[in-house]
């Protein structure tokens, strides 16, 4: 009875489909003023949305409603409606991807691994091939993926009390205790960060990591020679702030927002890139999307708005792809950020296609390394 | 207005027939007045209960979830942790609980039994955030117990408390005093202090009358507040990541890991299994040995 009803609705959805198909056909054949590619402007204006964005709550969901949503809505009439789904991503996908009802749109800045992931489950929708060249010319180098491109990047980077530490160590330094002593901390919830740290500080060349598969046994071996003098492996970044101010450790791998944020509120911390990891964050749109089209103008909006791009980050303080937006920052601003040129050269990237393939046994081995 | 009239109309002292008050109610009363409760907890405790066992056989590896839970070395150490953890806060809650509830028997002033009551009562009722924020302050390395080490000479360096096994007693101990308190001040204020009088008058030492009166007496109340403040130990989820931090996991924190990031919910099933057993164990030795009815009074 229950299988009944639901063919018949989905058999009389197919025939609204098709209507609708129809209809779309006949005014495209009387209109004949439709043109092919994305965002190619007014005529493109017939889906109004509403876009639903995901997005992570607090500072970002603001900026991403004041500098980018209301700007992108004035010009185009598109609705955005922004839902607060933070760490929550990729099981929402997921599950409204089984559940054959997908109410999100996109994706504002996915952390990496969950976007992989996605996108190896086939729940992303790759980006039209158009597109794609246009965003490649006008971000960042390796900003721009098959499923969509880099945004919200973060550096995780060695931050040093400098009261409490006499000479502050580069990333692979770091994991050298005897010539760099000090209470140390590292992220809890992220293997793959520490792991790429752990390989960096074994000899893999920096320019090498982004293609590197991790030789998990050295890896975590040269993690554990560490974990003696890491005092806190934080939960949160928020932790990760209050253990450096209240002098639980002296120095640690932290988000590099985190640091400037430290330092502005009047805790004496230094900064070093040099060695750290470039943690992108990924614009996406749902597969199934109801409004791809219009989400892929809006993604493309933001690529090409640098100065809306330099509003968001002025209040994220996260980094931001297209590198024209520097122009209109602060130098304090632009300096604090891991897109900025001085900053990213230094950076190595994350193997996450490795990741998402060896995903279970990392995660694994993770948790008796950390809890065992 | 006409029914307060009537109301009014009514002697006073003079009850109409067949309204009298009574404490038997008829099985059919009774029977509707516990439905509720007995819904919900069949439908909130008795079937998530459950469906967690049954998940627990049948997804993922079915049996084998058990296999691989007690084969990591992780989950291992966690239920080490937690129970040796668990059995030193219950000793301690138990010890100063004691102190405490003894008190209360013995206080004749108001202020006393006043301001006792108020120690033990007041964490009760705090946020578990809060108290376990405040230990967080205290503990830390420029905290106030590291100064006060300091200032006294005891250490030269400021020593690691937060992030301890230490801290994570100190913090649950802490919660769980007030359980040990209310757990135990039945069965004491039940104490005649004439027995013990009456036992040292026939030649027994103060020790021998402690012994052999008091702790006969209070038996039951002293193994019903192990078992509550065991069982309840065992669970604690927010003390350990806060205080214990991620290298002291308890098993509701790996638990929680296999739940909230690594997606493994059969694993996470089994685990929960295993830790309820030993809970229902807990509870089950002590009501063989003083009765249920000793465990409900110790619950209040």
């Amino acid at each position: 009875m229950k299988n009944n009803m639901s063919a018949r609705r989905r058999a009389g959805a197919g025939l609204a489909a098709a209507a609708a198909a129809a209809v779309l056909l006949l005014t495209a054949a009387c209109g004949g003023k439709t043109s092919a590619g994305a965002g190619s402007g007014s005529s493109k204006s017939e889906d109004k949305g509403p876009l639903v964005v995901a997005s992570w709550g607090s500072t970002t969901t603001e900026s991403m409603r004041k500098y980018l949503a209301e700007p992108f809505t004035k010009e185009t009439g598109i609705e955005i409606k922004i839902v607060d789904a933070p760490g929550k991503y990729a099981a929402g996908v997921q599950s409204q991807s089984r559940a054959g009802k997908i109410q999100w749109d996109i994706l504002d800045a996915a952390s990496a691994p969950d976007a992989y992931a996605l996108h190896a489950q086939g729940l992303l929708e790759p980006l039209p091939a158009d597109l794609k060249q246009k965003l490649s010319k006008i971000l960042v180098d390796g900003a721009v993926k098959d499923f969509g491109y880099s945004y919200s990047a973060l550096g995780y980077i060695v931050g040093c009390q400098e009261q409490r530490v006499a000479s502050c160590p580069d990333a692979q330094q770091y994991f050298d205790a005897k010539a760099y002593p000090g209470r140390r901390q590292m992220i809890a919830t992220s293997p793959m960060v520490n792991l790429s740290l752990a390989e960096l500080a074994n000899g893999v060349a920096p320019k090498d990591l982004g293609t590197h598969e991790i030789n998990m046994d050295r890896a975590f071996a040269k993690l554990k020679e560490l974990k003696p003098d890491v005092k806190v492996w934080w939960q949160s970044s928020d932790q990760s702030q209050q253990t450096i101010r209240n002098g639980e450790v002296d120095l640690g791998i932290l988000y590099s927002g985190r640091i400037y944020l430290l330092k502005e509120q009047g805790t004496p911390v230094k900064p070093v890139w040099k060695g750290g990891l470039y943690n992108p964050g990924y614009m996406a749109v749902v597969k199934g999307s109801q409004h791809k089209d219009a989400a892929f103008r809006f993604l493309q909006w933001i690529a090409e708005h640098p100065e809306a791009q330099a509003g968001w980050a002025s209040g994220t303080r996260n980094s931001v792809p297209n590198p024209k937006s520097f122009d209109t920052m602060t130098p304090q601003l632009r300096e604090s950020l891991a897109d900025w040129p001085a900053n990213r050269e230094v950076l190595a990237n994350i193997n996450y296609d490795w990741y998402v393939k060896n995903l279970d046994e990392v995660n694994r081995r993770w948790q008796e390394f950390l809890r065992g | 207005m006409s029914a307060a009239m009537q109301q009014a109309t009514v002697p006073a002292g003079r009850a109409r027939p067949g309204k009298t008050w009574s404490a038997q109610l008829s099985r059919r009363t009774a029977v509707l007045m516990v439905a509720p409760l007995v819904l919900a907890v069949l439908l909130l405790v008795v079937y998530p209960i459950f469906k967690l066992l049954y998940d627990s056989l049948t997804q993922g590896d079915g049996p084998g979830n058990y296999v691989e839970a007690v084969s990591s070395k992780a989950i291992r150490r966690a239920f080490v942790l937690t129970l040796l953890n668990s059995a030193a806060v219950t000793v301690l809650s138990l010890g100063l609980g004691a102190v405490l509830a003894w008190t209360l028997r013995l206080a004749r002033r108001r202020l006393v039994t006043a301001l006792v009551w108020a120690v033990v009562l007041l964490p009760f009722w705090m946020g578990v955030v809060v108290k376990n924020y405040a230990f967080a302050l205290l503990l830390a390395r420029d905290g106030l117990v590291n100064t006060a080490l300091r200032a006294l000479g005891i250490v030269d360096e400021p020593v690691q408390l937060l992030y301890t096994p230490w801290a994570v007693i100190a913090g649950m101990t802490y919660t769980m005093i007030p359980y040990a308190v209310l757990a135990l001040y039945p069965s004491m204020s039940a104490v005649d202090l004439e027995l013990l009088n009456a036992s040292q008058g026939l030649g027994a030492s103060r020790s021998r009358a402690f012994r052999s009166v008091l702790l006969p007496l209070v038996l039951p109340g002293v193994i019903a507040a192990t078992a509550i403040v065991f069982a309840i130990s065992i669970g604690f989820y927010v003390t350990p990541v806060l205080l214990g931090g991620a290298q002291t996991p308890f098993i509701a924190t790996v638990v929680g890991d296999d739940i909230f990031t690594f997606f493994n919910y059969p694993r996470a099933a089994a685990a929960s299994v295993l830790l309820l057993a030993i809970a229902l164990a807990a509870i089950g030795t002590a009501a063989k040995a003083v009765g249920f009815k000793s465990l409900r009074g110790g619950l209040g």
